[in-house]
């Protein structure tokens, strides 16, 4: 009966090491891989930072890392952070900033310092701080150059729809 | 027999000592033709030799003889100190057939010298420096002496008679003698003098070598920036007063720092709103939503949850760095900035920004900001809200747009 369970467990273990080997085979991703994983393609770059928590604010700061399309770190670079809910099973990308009247939350950002950006939660009618953890199970920002996407509306292109957003700038 | 063998050698004895007539003779040998010139004993070296030669030499007489390889004299200039027939304590033998007739020994060493005279050596420094024409007759004069002089040189010489001790300008010169006015014997004669042409363009008592402005009079040589250069010549002032970096000559203002792109004034920032880079996005979503195409487009929140992000790209267009400021957004009536009516409803900051720099300012605009303002009215955008910063121009701080609570 040991037997059978201690094969039984390493049956599992390989093949949790398996899919892990295999769930994050993008290749197209790199940059420190502890903290942000980043693709850069012309005029955009979507910097992944995983699991975070916002409790009132949350600095993150940003970098771009060497590209063949000379984005860099030191220039205007417009960002727009999305997030998954680690609350819920949505697969729906968040924007910040956002409101949710029914949480009494509403999140936004500001920035410092060019890469540097500080996501906020407050409450939603008032500017007291939010006071939860509010966890996200992923944490995306998709940093763009102004120029990419100028001349548009938001009939032609929702700057809250992530995956519009990814669409648009080939950030696949 | 015996008769006639003692007759073979008287005649034998005989035959040999007319065949060799040797004469001693002690010579004082000179190298040269100027060292027997002059005849100083010091430069002799005294040789006796026996001399196959059918008669004497004349005492006290120069002849050129060679010596060949005795004591390596080669040919000698040689003077007969003494002799006789027969042969002495001579140092070596030789053969003196090859011995001419004696020899005047200084007719061969004049050398022809034309001078340009000087009865002071000051004339004779003004004709060399150029700046006098004069001298004190042109003699030609065969010296005896071992060398030619120097061309172009001056030279102290006792030319006797009437003309004395004078400086000799040496015009041209050669081996030999030539139309000389007279000759003298030159073995004195010595270095040329150095005369160091002091020239003192400007009168001012400083030499020009030694003149920090040769051609304008400055006898206290001031020169404040301390080039080299003195003060009444100097047109560039190279001093850094102020330290900034920008020398006095380049700087506006040489007493106050300033950047050397502001010609080393005090620069001034200059904050404005880069058009084409900001960003609002609202609840609207037939707006364009660069400010640089707005135009008449109409931004607004949808009240309760309305979302207006707005990205304003600041930029220092100055010559100097900015201070950290605020972007101040206000509720206005119309588009035009008025501190005493329009509303601050929020503000962003934005850090220091080095000339032709920019940065982005956030802020998020909730319908709760509104405090309670509903309908269409205009979206104030204004930079350097809180006067941080002494701008070049004051009048570019602020953009206007259209705007409403639904």
């Amino acid at each position: 009966m040991k037997t059978k369970s201690f094969i039984s467990n390493i049956f599992s273990i390989s093949l949790i090491i398996l899919f892990i080997s295999c769930s994050n085979d993008d290749s197209s991703f790199d940059g420190n891989p502890e903290t942000q994983q980043s693709l850069v393609k012309a005029d955009a770059a979507l910097i992944a930072l995983g699991e975070n928590t916002l409790r009132d604010s949350l600095s993150l700061d940003l970098v771009i890392p060497e590209n063949d399309y000379g984005l860099s770190n030191t220039e205007p670079l417009l960002l727009f952070p999305f997030y998954k809910s680690a609350e819920a099973e949505s697969k729906t990308w968040l924007p910040v900033p956002n409101v949710q009247i029914e949480k009494n939350l509403k999140t936004y950002y500001s920035r410092s310092n060019g890469l540097t950006l500080v996501l906020h939660a407050e409450k939603f009618d008032s500017s007291m701080p939010y006071g939860n953890n509010l966890k996200f199970k992923e944490l995306n920002i998709i940093a763009v150059r102004p120029s990419k996407i100028s001349g548009l509306t938001r009939n032609e292109l929702d700057v809250r729809d992530y995956n519009q957003m990814i669409d648009y700038l080939d950030l696949k | 027999m015996r008769k006639i063998t003692l007759c073979l050698c008287l005649i034998f004895s005989f035959y040999v000592s007319s065949a060799q007539t040797y004469n001693y003779h002690r010579f004082e040998t000179y190298a040269t033709a100027e060292k027997a010139c002059v005849g100083n004993t010091s430069d002799a070296f005294v040789v006796k030799v026996n001399l196959d030669i059918d008669h004497l030499l004349n005492n006290g007489e120069y002849y050129v003889i060679d010596f060949g390889s005795n004591f390596n004299l080669g040919v000698r200039y040689a003077k007969v100190l003494n002799r006789y027939s027969g042969t002495g304590d001579a140092d070596f033998y030789l053969d003196g057939s090859g011995i001419g007739s004696s020899t005047d020994v200084c007719s061969l060493i004049y050398r022809y010298h034309r001078f340009e005279t000087f009865t002071t050596l000051q004339k004779a420094e003004n004709r060399v420096c150029g700046t006098s024409t004069n001298h004190d007759g042109i003699w030609k004069v065969n010296i005896l002496i071992d060398r030619l002089l120097d061309h172009d040189e001056v030279y102290q010489i006792n030319l006797g008679g009437s003309l004395g001790t004078r400086y000799c300008r040496v015009l041209n010169r050669y081996n030999g003698n030539g139309d000389a006015d007279f000759s003298l014997n030159g073995q004195s004669i010595g270095n040329p003098i150095n005369i160091n042409c002091v020239v003192d363009s400007d009168n001012d008592g400083i030499p020009d070598g030694q003149d920090n402005c040769p051609n304008n009079a400055n006898a206290n040589q001031a020169d404040m920036d301390n080039d080299g250069i003195g003060n009444v010549c100097d047109n560039q002032d190279n001093r850094d007063s102020d330290g900034d970096g920008v020398q006095n000559y380049e700087d506006n203002c040489p007493n106050e720092s300033g950047p050397a792109s502001n010609d080393g004034c005090p620069g001034e920032p200059d904050l404005s709103i880069n058009l084409n880079g900001s960003v609002i996005n609202s609840d609207c979503f037939g707006c364009d939503n660069y400010f640089s195409q707005i135009g008449t487009d109409r931004h607004y929140l949808n009240n309760p949850s309305g979302i207006a992000n707005i990205d304003v790209l600041v930029q220092n267009l100055g010559n100097a760095t900015s201070t950290s400021t605020t972007v101040g957004y206000y509720i206005s009536a119309n588009s035009t900035f008025e501190s005493n009516s329009d509303t601050r409803i929020k503000t962003s900051n934005i850090g220091s920004l080095g000339t032709n720099s920019g940065d982005y300012s956030s802020v998020t605009l909730f319908t709760y900001d509104f405090n309670s303002v509903g309908g269409n009215f205009w979206l104030l955008i204004r930079v350097d809200d809180d006067d941080d910063n002494d701008e070049s121009n004051e009048n570019n701080n602020v953009f206007a747009l259209r705007f409403a609570i639904n």
